[in-house]
Order: C-alpha cells, then structure tokens, then sequence
C-alpha cells in the first residue's frame, strides 16, 4: 500500500463522511419520530399544478432545541423562482442548525429573512427572481412565525382551522391603510379584490415582516400548516378542514390536500404545497 | 288584523365602524297577525364572509312561510340560520351571532346565539336582557372576572354557541312575554356594548321619548364620541311597542274561560276525590276480603270449620259487595264445602256414621272445586268413618251369626269388632261390642242351657224311649207283639218329639217288622190252626201217626208261637194220640215180630253171603293189586 492510495483512502472517506454528516443534518422528510422527545410530527407535500416549473420549496429542520419549517413560494422568470426559494429555504435552515434560535426568535427571523434576501439578490439578477417566504418555529409547546408575503399559516384545532397570518397582500394593505385614516373606505373596498403581492424576499426595498405578536400556546393535538398560495386558493377552506379532522399523518394529509389540487379541472393551476406539523 | 290594531315602530342603524367592511345585518318582517325582528353578527376568520346576511335571510323567509309564535316554530327559525350558514358552499365557513324576536303584537318570544343582545324596557326600567354565550360571561358567572371587565375581555367573543355550529347546536328560546303599551325593544350587536356600558344605555332609554330616531341618534353620538380605537361593525334597532293589541272582549272572554275552567276544575277535583275515597274503600274492602279468605284457609287448615265458616261468610259478603265474580264464586264454593263438613262433622258426632260418612263424601266433591281444602282432614275422617262401619258390620255379623245361633262365629266377629274399635279408638263402637259379646255370651250360655236342657229332655226323651224300645225288642222276643208296637208306636212318638228322626226311622223299621212279625204269626197262628184242624180231622180218621205228624207240626207252629195254652192242649192231644199210637203199634209190632223173624233168618242169610262174596273180592283185588 503507497502512501498516495492510502492518502486517496483517507480523502474518499472523510468525503463520504461528510456526506453523510450533510445528510444526517439535513432533514429532509421524517414521516415519524426519530428521536425520543420530538415536538411533533410532520409531513409537507408538492405538486406542480399546472405550471412547467415547480417554483415551491420546504424544509423542515429539528435540533434538540425545537422545530423550524419553512416554506417558499418562488416567482420569476426561468428559474428565477425556484432558484429564489431554494435559497430562502437553505439559508433559513442553515441559520437554524447554527445556534439556538429560540433564545431569541425574532432575531433569528429577522437575521434570516435578511441573509435570505441579501443571497438572493447577489445571486439574481434584479427581477429575476423573488420568493414569498413562511417560517414557523415550535419550542416547548410554543409557536413562533414570520412571514413575507403570500404564504399562509394557520392552525388547525378542534375542527377549525384559523388563519394565523394575514399576509402581504393588497386588500390586506388597503384595510390597513384604511385602518390608518391614509384610504377612504371607497377605495379600501375596491381594493379589496386584488390579491397582488406587495412584499416578498428578494427585492432591493425589503423590509417588512409579519411577526407573531405574542407566542401562540399549543395544547397537544393541533396542526400547524403552512401553504402556498395555490394551496389555499385553489382548495376550499371547508374541505381543507374537513381532511385535517379524519385520522392519518401528516404526510398522509399533506399529499390528500395536494390531490385537491391535482383533482382540479382547472388549465393555470398554481404549483401548490403544504407543509402540516402535527404538534404532539 | 292585529297589525291594524297596535302600533310597533322599528327603526334601526348599522354601520361598519373602523372595519372595511360591515358583517352585521338588521331585518324585520311585520305581517298581519306576527312580526319578526332579527339581528346578526357575522364572525369573520376571513374576509369575504356574509354569513350574517345569508342567516338572517333564512330567518325572515322561514317565519315569512310559517309565522307563528310557538316553541317549536321559533326553534325551527334558529335552525333553519343555522343550516343555511352550514349550507353554504363558499370557500370558507360562515358564523355569526344572531338574535330573533318573534311577536304577536301582545306578547313576544326571542331566541338567540352567540353575543348579540337584546334588552327589553318598560317605563324607563330595564325588564329583561340577555347574557351573551361566550366565555367571559360564563366565567363573569362564576364570578371569576367582574361585571365590568366583561365588555373588554379577550374572551367575549369566545362563544360557546354560535349559527354554523356543526354539532351541539342549543339556541336558548325564551318564553311568551306579555307586552305593555310603551315597552321598548332594543337590538345590538358587539360594537355598541364593547364600547358603551349598559348603564349608559340604559341612561337613554330612561329618558326617552316617543321618537325612535331620536334615541338612534342619541346612540350613535355617545358611542362615536367615545371614539374608541377599535370600532368594530356596529348595529342598533329599536322597536317600540307604543300600543299593544287587545283582544276585545278580553274581559268577558277571560271571565267565561275562568269561569268555565273553574267549574271543570272543580268537578274534576270532586270526581277525583270521590274516584280516590271509592278505590280507598275498595282497597280497603279487597283488603278485608283477602285477610278474610286467609283467615278461612287457616282455619281450615287447622280443622276449625266453625270459625272457617264464619270467616268464609263474612268474606262473601264483602266479595258481593266487591261485586268481584271470581271470589265470590270461589268463596261460596269454599263455603259449600265447609258447611259439608261441618254438617258432615255433627252427623259424625251425632254417631251416625253412615250419615256422615255420605256428607264427607259429598264434601269431598265440594272439595273439587275449593282448591282441595281440607283434604287431609276429611280424608282422616273417612277412614275413621270407614273403620266405625267396619265395626259395626262386625257387630251386624255377629249379631246375625248369633241369631242363627252361630256363637262361635258370632264371637270371633265381635272379637274383631272389639280388635278394630280398640285399635281406631272407637270407644262407642268398643262398647258396642262389649255389650254385644255380653248379650252373645248370654245368650249362648242360655242356649247351651237350653240345649243342654234340650239336650236333656232329649236325652230323658230318648232315654224313655230308648227304654220304650227296649220295652218293645223285649215284648217282641217274647212274641208280644201287641204291646212291642205299642212301646214302639210310643217310642216313635218321643224320637219324633226330639227330633231324632234316625232313631225315629229305625223305631218305625221295627214296627214294621212287628207287623210283618204279627202277620207271620197270624199266619203262623192260620197254619198252625190249619194243621190243627187237619190233626184232627186225621184223628177222626183214625189216622193216628199223621194226626200226630199234624199234631206235631201244630205244637211246633204253637211253640214258634209261644201260645203255651194251645201247646199245652196239643200236647194233650198229641199225649191222647200217642197212646193211639202205641196200641197200634203194639199191634202192628206182633204181627211184624213174626215176620221180621222170617225176614231176619233171611237178611242173615244174605248177609252171610254178601260177605263171604266180599271176601273174595277182596282176596281177589288184594292180588291184584300189590
């Protein structure tokens, strides 16, 4: 044995070894617990709609310190979208496995959404792509959130699933806005029809963020979904109710909401996915 | 009709306060003879969310289909909002909080869920109100929070019951409300009462008018001028009930009901009572009946029939009474059988056991059809009964056997009567038949007395006539046989006294041959008299030797006859003829001496001869034979 070979050996295996390093870190789907004291399980589903690209991403993240999922919805040309909200979702991840972000989590979320939106645009160029971003973290029974954008999270509990987030949407701005005195009611309501994006990662001008005002407290039971625009438009809250009370997992869930989607007759599906974390 | 004659005024706002846009919504519908008034808060999660207009639409619809003012009725408006929100096939699902009052111009009857309240005022003063149903004001209930707080309480719109509820749906439905003329109505939704205390509306109704604008007015300037941060949708609707429908001749219509409703309340409480006191004496009779019936079937069973039978009485009379068929049949049966036995019983006492013995019987019939009461005990008496006539049939017996003078018989018989009596305790029956033996010993010693005297008499008669017979054998040897028939006719005469007719026969047997004897001897006597007279007529013919042979056999017959007399007299004859006789025969024998000299030379002669011949014949068969 030459010491090259032995060298190249030596290479080969800490290249596997931090392969496999990268992907024990990387979660990427469990179905069911893994370890001993999980906060929850999970199970998140894509589909593709009707479009050519799949512009969606996810990630779920776990340390010993609590849960993070994020979900990014990407837009613009080519790739753009896709390459937008893969970024937005690693660098949330990243951030994530980095330190305990529950010690301040909106720290945490501002750092990330901020890092996300810096790599993007050094990545892209200008209007090339953008990405609407959720992220969610649950420590000890306790749910954190932020979003930029048009991606939804509520909670399901008890048979009703209620809207945690409002959404960077025009009506939702013209309510504000009227709310402020700074819009008459007239043009409020008229606006209350767009659902246009306003905000988004990815774009020089970012800064909003909607944050959790105050932890929300879960009691056991409840599923905390996260879902892209052509999640929830696409399907009836009704139904999306209805398949979250019958038995199952939450990778169970997650594809039968994605296959309301896939059922839909409709030409311009939007890509539509969901991430659901059952909270135990 | 009832619209025409009251006077409801309705007047109403609803705006959208700070919000886009307003989910409240305020109908009402008056038609002829009921009105409806609705109001409702749509709960939004989401925007785009009628469900308080769409609720309230199936609201008036229903009752527009259906007015009425009952319980059912109302509920069924509630429900209808509550099945058309849950209906929907919008995108999301539809809640709100609603309020219905539904009148007839007089009275009215509201139903509600969720936090839309209702207050009803009556000259100035708050009559009723209700309470919402969410969480703060069951925990303002239980006092965990107070009065105040209530209005601003994170959990006042926590409701526990709202329309679009899937299950558990409990609207709560109030009862009929009578109305006076002047009442005022007053709706509202959240937006008024989370920013103005009940006090301050209550304030305004205190003093209000007969202008319903001018109370909305008043309303809407105090909660504006409040200016609260967060003005939600608010609605506000006032009704006044300025006159109130009055039934004419409500009076004299009450008057009559009452008074009809009296009368039939009265005769209803009397029949009640009387129907009540009728079933106490009935229980109370059936009560008496059956302790009555147990009495009887105790005291039967304790073989007491007297008192069974008054008891068994006693209860008939209430069964007849009861007019109950099935007892009464049963006790008088039950009373049959106890009269049975107890008339069965005083022929029993009374000693006729043959009497008594039918009556048990019969009883035991009775006994069919009253359940077999008393068995046991008739049955014991029967058998006793039975052993009694056995008794006495022994005593019959013997009394039968003794009169046939069958002593022995008759004694064993009364020795088994006197066994059984003795064994069954009979003590009658034992006395009988002691007396009985008694009078059989009695009668026996007498009867052997008797017969022994009998026997007696017999024995002398037969004695006597035993001797008598004797007499008679005797007379009849000695050939007196006169005097033998007279012995034996007199010795017949006593066996045929005694009865023995053996003897009798035998006697009768002898005086028979008496007279056989008697004719033989007469004709003895005939023929002895016959040879007589030929004995004599030979001697008159001097035919000495066969007189004498005549003679003879005369004194031969005579002496059979033992007629001495006339022996004697033959004899003399015979005496008489004998020395005829020998004078003959000395004649006859000189002259026969001389020829039997001759004859007897000769006769030598020839007996010399003959036995010098004999001689030599038997020289000669000496030779010959050796």
């Amino acid at each position: 044995m030459t010491i090259p070979i032995i060298i190249l050996i030596i290479l080969s295996f800490l290249a596997l070894l931090l392969i496999f390093v990268r992907m024990g870190v990387d979660v990427k789907l469990p179905d069911y617990a893994r370890s001993a004291a999980k906060e929850c399980e999970c199970g998140g589903s894509m589909t593709i709609g009707s479009r050519e690209v799949q512009e969606d991403n996810f990630g779920v993240s776990e340390t010993r310190h609590g849960v993070m999922a994020v979900l990014a919805d990407g837009m613009g040309k080519h790739y753009g979208g896709k390459i937008a909200s893969r970024i937005a979702v690693e660098s949330f991840q990243e951030l994530f496995q980095g330190y305990d972000a529950f010690h301040n989590p909106q720290y945490y979320f501002r750092k990330a959404f901020q890092t996300a939106n810096k790599k993007i645009l050094s990545q892209l160029d200008e209007g090339r792509g953008a990405a609407s971003v959720a992220a969610v973290m649950i420590h000890e029974r306790k749910m954190y959130y932020a979003l930029a954008g048009d991606v939804k999270i509520a909670v399901y509990r008890k048979g009703d699933l209620v809207p945690v987030s409002s959404g960077h949407t025009i009506d939702k701005l013209a309510q504000e806005k009227f709310k402020e005195g700074k819009l008459t009611r007239q043009d409020a309501v008229a606006l209350l029809e767009h659902h246009r994006l306003y905000n988004y990662v990815g774009q020089d001008g970012f800064r909003d963020i909607e944050f959790f005002d105050k932890p929300i407290t879960l009691y056991g039971g409840e599923i905390v979904a996260l879902m892209s625009d052509g999640l929830y438009d696409g399907v009836s809250w009704r139904s999306m109710e209805e398949c979250l009370a019958q038995e199952g997992s939450c990778k169970e869930k997650a594809l039968e909401l994605v296959e309301f989607i896939n059922r839909k007759q409709d030409d311009n599906k939007d890509n539509a996915s969901v991430i659901l974390l059952r909270v135990l | 009709m009832r619209k025409q004659n009251s006077t409801f005024k309705t007047a109403f706002l609803s705006e959208a306060g700070s919000e886009l846009r307003n989910n409240d919504y305020f109908a009402f519908a008056e038609l002829d003879d009921f009105a409806c008034y609705v109001i409702a808060d749509g709960i939004t999660d989401l925007p785009d969310a009628e469900g308080a207009k769409l609720a309230i639409e199936s609201v008036i619809l229903k009752f527009q289909e259906h007015p009425s003012m009952k319980k059912p009725t109302v509920f069924s408006y509630i429900n209808a909002a509550n099945k058309a929100l849950l209906g929907s096939t919008g995108k999301n699902r539809l809640k709100a909080s609603i309020t219905i009052v539904v009148s007839d111009y007089a009275r009215i009857r509201y139903a509600y869920a969720g936090n839309t309240r209702l207050r009803i005022y009556r000259e100035g003063n708050v009559k009723e109100s209700t309470k919402d149903m969410s969480l703060s004001q069951d925990m303002a209930e239980k006092e965990k929070i107070p009065e105040d707080v209530l209005t601003r309480h994170e959990e006042r719109n926590n409701l526990h019951t709202y329309i679009g509820q899937e299950k558990d749906f409990h609207p709560f439905i109030s009862k009929k409300i009578k109305l006076m003329s002047g009442d005022i109505l007053a709706l509202y939704t959240k937006g008024i009462w989370e920013n103005l205390d009940e006090g301050e509306v209550d304030d305004i109704f205190s003093e209000v008018g007969n202008d319903t604008e001018t109370v909305l007015n008043s309303m809407e300037d105090m909660l504006l001028s409040k200016q609260p941060e967060n003005l939600g949708n608010y609605t506000f609707a006032v009704i006044f009930a300025d006159k109130v429908f009055l039934a004419p001749n409500k009076r004299q219509n009450i008057k009559k009901i009452v008074t009809v409703v009296a009368v039939v309340l009265i005769i209803c409480v009397v029949i009640c009572v009387a129907v009540w006191y009728l079933r106490k004496t009935r229980a109370e009779r059936i009560e008496d009946m059956n302790l009555k019936y147990t009495n009887t079937i105790e005291y039967v069973g304790d073989n007491n029939y007297i008192r069974a039978r008054e008891e068994c009485e006693a209860a008939l009379e209430v069964a007849e009474k009861l007019k109950d068929k099935e007892m009464k049949t049963r006790l008088s049966d039950y009373l049959k059988l106890i009269e049975a036995v107890i008339t069965a019983d005083d022929a029993y006492g009374g000693g006729d056991y043959e009497e008594a013995q039918t009556a048990y019987l019969n009883a035991k019939e009775r006994m069919r059809y009253a359940d077999n009461l008393g068995d046991t005990y008739i049955e014991a008496r029967l058998s006793k009964i039975e052993d009694y006539l056995l008794v006495f049939d022994y005593i019959q017996l013997g009394d039968s056997l003794a009169e046939n003078e069958r002593y022995a018989l008759a004694e064993e018989k009364y020795l088994a009567a006197k066994k059984l009596a003795t064994s069954v305790r009979f003590e009658d029956g034992r006395q009988d038949t002691l007396d009985a033996l008694d009078k059989l010993y009695a009668k026996w010693s007498k009867a052997e007395e008797a017969d022994s005297a009998e026997a007696n008499a017999q024995a002398a008669t037969e004695v006597s006539a035993t001797q008598l017979v004797a007499q008679g054998n005797t007379s009849f040897e000695e050939k007196d046989y006169n005097t033998a028939i007279v012995y034996y006719t007199r010795a017949l005469e006593k066996y045929q006294e005694i009865g023995n007719e053996s003897l009798a026969e035998t006697v009768m047997v002898k005086i028979e041959a008496v007279n056989l004897k008697k004719e033989e001897r007469q004709v003895n006597i005939l023929i002895a008299q016959e040879y007589e007279a030929e004995g004599s007529i030979l001697n008159d013919q001097k035919e000495y030797l066969n007189a004498k042979k005549q003679y003879m056999l005369a004194k031969n017959m005579y002496v059979g006859l033992e007629m001495t007399v006339k022996v004697t007299e033959i004899e003399g004859i015979l005496e008489l003829l004998d020395t005829q006789i020998a004078m003959e025969k000395a004649a006859a024998e000189e002259a026969l001496a001389q020829v039997q000299a001759s004859e007897a030379e000769e006769s030598v002669r020839a007996s010399e001869q003959a036995v010098m011949q004999e001689t030599a014949e038997e020289t000669i068969s000496e030779e010959v034979t050796p």
